[in-house]
């Protein structure tokens, strides 16, 4: 009986899709869904510029991101569209009496829904195949078969399958062509506008900010099949549950509910799913609960005056396969205190920890889930008076910090590229330091797959290859912390000779080499690095290993610190170093991150300081346009640099709620909160470059202002009180704060 | 035997359909999406006050204006189809066989489609007036907001009115298309023209958000009353009779 | 009222011809049984008669006039109940009928409304909505809107698809007395021969779009020899040319 009922529901789909084939409308419809990714091209760009003059994104980004995007947007609509007119047609035929009467219950909709996947799943073949030559003339080498299946299949594919299963459910609850569309536009919107930073809800417009060229885009895939599976639990659901309404012996909506509970199976089934797709939701294991909060003050500690750590060995895998990293660590500890002593290490949110051995026998431990800023602390408790190893082995997969969660990606652990940071790599002692040794302790072999090579993020003692490995090649590393940031890839690097023996050295991803040689980006960097030595003076931490630049798999930025710059991809864009005239293009972020080597590493400056917006940002930006300046001309500075300041400064004036404080106080806090922030960032980022070109009129000109600056980096440091104040610069200069003030309008702000 | 006059019978035919349409259960989604949809955007956008002008000025009510104009849209096609391939539809075959003009009766039903159109307008505004006055009670005036309503929603209305009528009675396929097409009419034009900015891409279609958001950056005082430049308003009152013309040649067809 | 047709034709767009060559006159008092197979043509034609359709050539004349010229006074004084038809579902009985009444502008429409629910029996739901009555009593709603205003012309397209045989009987004799008492012309369709035998003095049979009979349905039988008139029927249909 059973497989007569499978061979009759298959020839019912068999003929329906025949049907389909021949209905005029789902013609056009396929013929959309072929064309529309192409729309990505010119008209419609879904992945945001990382540059604000021109639209420049990476090549994946603009030919496989923006076209599956696009595919997904018109194809889920159109199919929606198709979908509601076949339901509609075949209601309006009057066939469905006759049908039920013939057939068990369900199939007729059933049959329908399977032959409307059916025809979509052969629409996205064909569309695959049909952009593959022209994408694969495009991207040249960069073009990758596999991201390319993987992100058609991921992003376009399961949009058209929920515009089909949720208009089915809706129509099979309504039985009304108009609503069930209706239901449709208004998921849309809100995927499209107010779910924007809701990563899992975004079903037609998956958060994809950027598809990289140089390293790697599977934790972005795993991510975007996290959501699609909970998008996928939750239609499917919601497709099953929809058949208690399915109208039965032509009663209403309602009367038909006991009818359909006959067939249980289809409400438990979509229930199951749902409540699948709300612990979907809610466990979800791609981002941690840190908060939004980026500056609060919460985040504190003590040390302890006890407790000291001497060595730590580890051995630590990450699995390319699935993004998971486990390990074991031993880490030597002394505890002086006569007392029990309760210290904590942090580790990303997302790892757990299997086990903590002291000396060997197993000890209680406590993860206290308290994810603040992308890290959570583990508490352990050990013996007064006591110095043995602890034994702590881990496993698990990296959360990212939810705030970035429109933005996913980041957190890379692949056979492409890893981004193994500080806490990402191995717990780290947080209430207790290192016994002051100057020895080298911390001893770490991880196994990377071959081919990857690791760079680190400021200094590491040694590094060196020992075997390769079934699983993979074994690197050696030491070190005296065990905060390492590790970035694996397939990097190459350059070495950049400065006077006097100094070098820089420059990692960058392999595919970018010739890129790299055709517009000289080390005579860029060189310049840079000679600008800022003979006007500021050397950098005192080029050490041993000098100083590394790397290119990481980022867009938007990057951060500078202990002998190292980071720069994210989005600097290396081809398009950005076509025409460096048309404005901030990588190559400045670039300089301004290199900049950021001079003025504001460590602790150089106090922290942020609102009152005043002295902060690192003010002399790396002024710097920059200095830079800027030698390198392209005073043109070029007036207009990219100072024209901008200006402009966002005005802006700021020109804002409503400065121009009318009586009306910011009448705003909710929240809306306090947040105009107070951007406001802060411009001001920083814009008005202390206005305030600090002043002082060099003031001065006397651009050589008075190096010699003061130059002054005031190579100066004699407080040890306690080693910051670089707005005072140290007004005085240096020999000015008060009003000689300062920026007069851009009448109006004063008196918000601060 | 004294026959009714023209007047009495519009006004009880328009009665009974404004009634269909207003108790029609999508209707009253639409008009509760509306609302959730609105305030969100009150809430997230308009609050902030766009391009330096307040919130409750005619600029940043213009843009949250032109926020729901996807919505009247597909309110108005709507609410045609319905008249067309909805009940109205069968029950054409008995009111063909009555002594009533077909343009007549048409205009009896655009004028109910319009009334509900207007309704939810007027829903919307009030709830965008309601938001600003919780917040800034003293500087809302109501003076300042009638022409952004005026100039975004008189065009608005008669293009989506005269294409929807048009087009849904040569074929749906047209119907389908013009509504696509008044969708995209700003990045088609955008294309076409290669300039964002051009008066024809921030004038032409049917929402003037780029022109709410652009202009106000040139003003020197930004707290300038809403206006709308010489050519903006050309274009609008051009499109606005490109609206009526159509809604009037639809009429003359006949129901 | 006379009604004139004169060499009917109708071909679809589709290709179809309907009609064909079709010539007869209608003129009131008199109730009009029109017969025929399903696809013969009946409704094309009295789509025809309500100007709902446009005939391909051939001309309608009412009392001389051409349709095209008079639709207006056709309509004003015109009760037509289609094979399909649709109601507003929202409405109760009662509304439906005012806005139809509205719509055939009928003064005191009360009355009129009055008088179509009691000859429909439909007194007692006329505060029901439309979307909760059964088949039968829609088809009774759909009677009820032709009666209203006592149109001088009125067609029936199977009016008595859906009742029950009571029923049945009951608007069989209220057309009767529509044609006979207040002397209107009732053009009716239907496949049920007993709803024209005992009441219609003329009967038209068509068939594939010609009128094979046009005559009393005594006439019928006799020329066929048949016993009843269904027989007559049936070897009319069977046998067009039976009659010669």
């Amino acid at each position: 009986m059973r497989q007569t009922n499978f061979n009759l529901f298959y020839k019912i789909v068999k003929a329906e899709t025949h049907r389909l084939l021949h209905y005029p409308i789902a013609l056009l419809i396929i013929g959309i869904t072929f064309i529309s990714p192409i729309i990505g091209l010119k008209l419609y760009h879904p992945i945001p510029s990382t540059s604000s003059s021109t639209y420049i994104v990476s090549l994946n980004s603009a030919y496989l991101g923006n076209f599956v995007l696009t595919g997904a947007l018109i194809g889920s609509i159109s199919f929606a569209l198709l979908t509601a007119l076949t339901l509609n047609r075949d209601r309006h035929a009057r066939i469905d009496p006759i049908l039920q009467a013939i057939l068990p219950p369900y199939y007729t909709i059933l049959s329908r829904v399977f032959s409307l996947l059916i025809l979509a799943l052969f629409t996205q073949g064909i569309t695959l195949l049909l952009w593959l030559p022209y994408t694969i003339h495009k991207m040249d080498f960069h073009f990758r078969l596999d991201w390319y299946l993987q992100f058609y299949l991921i992003v376009m594919l399961p949009a058209l399958i929920f515009a089909i299963l949720f208009v089915a459910s809706i129509y099979q609850i309504c039985c009304h062509f108009e609503l069930s569309l209706f239901s449709f536009f208004v998921i849309t919107l809100c995927s499209l506008i107010i779910w924007y930073s809701k990563w899992m809800l975004r079903w037609i417009n998956p958060p994809i900010i950027s598809l990289s060229d140089d390293f790697g885009n599977y934790r972005l895939f795993l991510t975007l099949c996290y959501n699609r599976l909970f998008l996928f639990c939750f239609t499917t659901g919601l497709f099953a549950l929809s058949f208690l309404w399915n109208r039965r012996y032509q009663k209403n909506w309602f009367r038909s509910i006991p009818y359909n509970l006959k067939k249980w199976q289809y409400p438990l089934f979509g229930v199951l799913f749902l409540s699948l797709s709300v612990f979907c939701y809610i466990w979800q294991p791609f981002f941690d609960h840190s908060g939004y909060a980026t500056n609060n003050g919460s985040y504190s500690f003590e040390y302890s005056d006890y407790v000291f750590w001497n060595s730590i060995s580890a051995e630590i895998t990450p699995h390319p396969n699935t993004g998971r990293i486990s390990g074991k660590a031993i880490y030597h500890i002394e505890n002086t205190s006569s007392t029990e002593e309760t210290i904590q290490f942090s580790i990303v949110p997302g790892l757990t920890i299997k086990s903590v051995l002291w000396d060997g026998n197993p000890i209680p431990f406590q993860d206290l889930h308290n994810d603040n800023r992308n890290r959570k602390n583990i508490e352990i408790t050990i013996p007064a008076l006591s110095a043995k190893d602890m034994t702590i082995v881990w496993s698990g997969f990296p959360q990212e910090w939810n705030i970035l969660s429109a933005t996913p990606g980041s957190l890379e652990i692949s056979k492409d590229y890893l981004y193994l940071l500080g806490p990402t790599l191995m717990p780290q002692p947080e209430t207790f330091t290192k016994r002051s040794s100057l020895e080298p302790t911390v001893d770490i072999k991880i196994t990377l797959p071959s081919g990857i090579t690791p760079v680190f993020f400021g200094k590491v003692y040694s590094v060196e290859q020992l075997e390769e490995t079934k699983s993979g090649v074994i690197w050696h590393i030491t070190n005296f912390s065990p905060n390492i940031y590790l970035y694996g890839g397939n990097y190459t690097f350059e070495t950049i000779d400065l006077e006097k023996d100094s070098s820089v050295r420059f990692y960058y991803s392999n595919t970018q080499k010739d890129l790299m040689e055709e517009y000289q980006v080390d005579e860029l960097l060189k310049q840079i690095f000679l600008y800022c030595n003979s006007h500021y003076g050397h950098l005192n931490f080029e050490g041993e290993n000098g100083l590394s630049l790397i290119e990481i798999l980022s867009i938007g930025g990057g951060y500078a610190g202990r002998g190292s710059s980071v720069m994210g991809e989005d600097s290396f864009y081809r398009q950005n170093f076509e025409d460096t005239l048309k404005g901030n293009g990588g190559d400045e972020v670039l300089a301004h991150e290199i900049i950021h080597q001079w003025w504001g590493l460590g602790n150089m400056f106090p922290i942020e300081d609102f009152e005043d917006l002295w902060s690192s940002e003010g002399l790396t930006v002024y710097t920059t346009y200095r830079l800027m300046k030698e390198l392209y001309g005073a043109e070029y500075a007036e207009k990219n640099y100072i024209a901008i300041w200006q402009q966002k400064l005005a802006d700021y004036y020109q804002n409503f709620y400065v121009r009318h404080p009586e009306y910011f106080h009448l705003l909710p806090k929240n809306y306090q909160d947040l105009l107070t922030n951007n406001f802060y960032r411009i001001r920083q980022y814009c008005e202390m470059p206005l305030k600090i070109l002043k002082a060099e009129q003031l001065v006397g000109g651009e050589e008075a202002m190096d010699q003061i600056l130059s002054s005031l980096f190579q100066r004699e440091l407080d040890p306690s009180y080693p910051y670089l104040t707005y005072d140290d610069f007004l005085n240096a200069c020999n000015l008060t704060r009003e000689d300062l003030n920026i007069e851009l309008t009448n109006n004063e702000s008196n918000l601060y | 035997m004294n026959l009714l006059t023209t007047n009495q019978i519009f006004i009880k035919l328009f009665y009974y359909e404004f009634k269909r349409i207003l108790f029609h259960k999508f209707y009253l989604g639409i008009l509760l999406i509306g609302a959730i949809y609105n305030w969100l955007i009150l809430k997230g956008e308009i609050i902030l006050g766009i391009s330096h002008t307040a919130p409750f000025s005619g600029w940043s009510f213009g843009v949250y204006l032109c926020h729901s104009i996807p919505l009247l849209l597909f309110l108005i096609y709507f609410l045609f189809y319905q008249l067309y391939y909805g009940t109205n539809h069968q029950v054409r075959v008995l009111t063909l066989a009555t002594p009533i003009s077909p343009s007549y009766y048409l205009l009896i039903h655009c004028t109910a489609i319009l009334a509900a159109v207007l309704f939810f307008i007027t829903l919307e505004v009030t709830e965008g007036i309601l938001f600003l006055y919780s917040l800034f009670p003293l500087a809302v005036s109501i003076k300042e907001l009638f022409a952004p309503i005026c100039f975004i929603y008189l065009p608005v209305l008669s293009l989506c009115f005269g294409f929807a009528l048009y087009s849904i009675q040569i074929h749906p396929v047209f119907f389908f298309g013009s509504a696509l097409f008044l969708l995209l009419l700003e990045p088609i034009m955008a294309f076409l023209l290669q300039d964002p900015s051009h008066i024809l891409v921030e004038a032409l279609p049917l929402s003037i958000n780029s022109y709410l958001i652009r202009y106000p950056l040139t003003f020197i005082d930004a707290d300038t009353p809403f206006y709308l430049i010489k050519g903006m308003v050309i274009i609008r009152i051009f499109t606005f009779l490109l609206g009526s013309g159509c809604t009037f040649l639809g009429i003359r067809k006949g129901f | 009222m006379k009604i004139e047709i004169n060499h009917l034709n109708m071909i679809y767009p589709g290709g179809k011809q309907a009609l064909k060559d079709i010539s007869f006159t209608l003129q009131s008092p008199n109730l009009i049984g029109l017969l025929g197979p399903n696809g013969a043509g009946k409704s094309t034609l009295m789509q025809l008669l309500v100007a709902a359709l446009k005939p391909t050539s051939g001309s309608i004349l009412l009392n001389g006039t051409p349709l095209t010229q008079c639709e207006t006074q056709l309509k004003s004084s015109l009760g037509y109940l289609p094979q399909n038809f649709g109601l507003y579902q929202e409405l109760t009985i009662q509304q439906f009928l005012d806005y139809m009444a509205a719509l055939k502008n009928i003064p005191n429409s009360k009355q009129a409304i009055q008088k179509a629910l009691e000859s429909t029996n439909l007194q007692a739901l006329n505060r029901t909505r439309i979307r909760t009555l059964s088949g039968g009593q829609k088809q009774r709603v759909g009677i009820a809107q032709a009666l209203l205003g006592d149109p001088s012309f009125l067609i029936f397209d199977e009016p008595t698809v859906g009742l029950d045989p009571e029923e049945r009987l009951n608007f069989r004799n209220l057309f009767s007395s529509i044609a006979k008492e207040k002397e209107r012309l009732v053009l009716l369709s239907t496949h049920i021969i007993e709803d024209i035998h005992s009441v219609s003095s003329q009967l038209i049979v068509i068939h594939e779009g010609e009128i094979c009979f046009l005559g009393t349905a005594f006439e019928l039988i006799s020329q066929t020899a048949s016993d009843t008139l269904e027989d007559a029927y049936l070897k009319l249909i069977h046998h067009p040319n039976a009659k010669n």
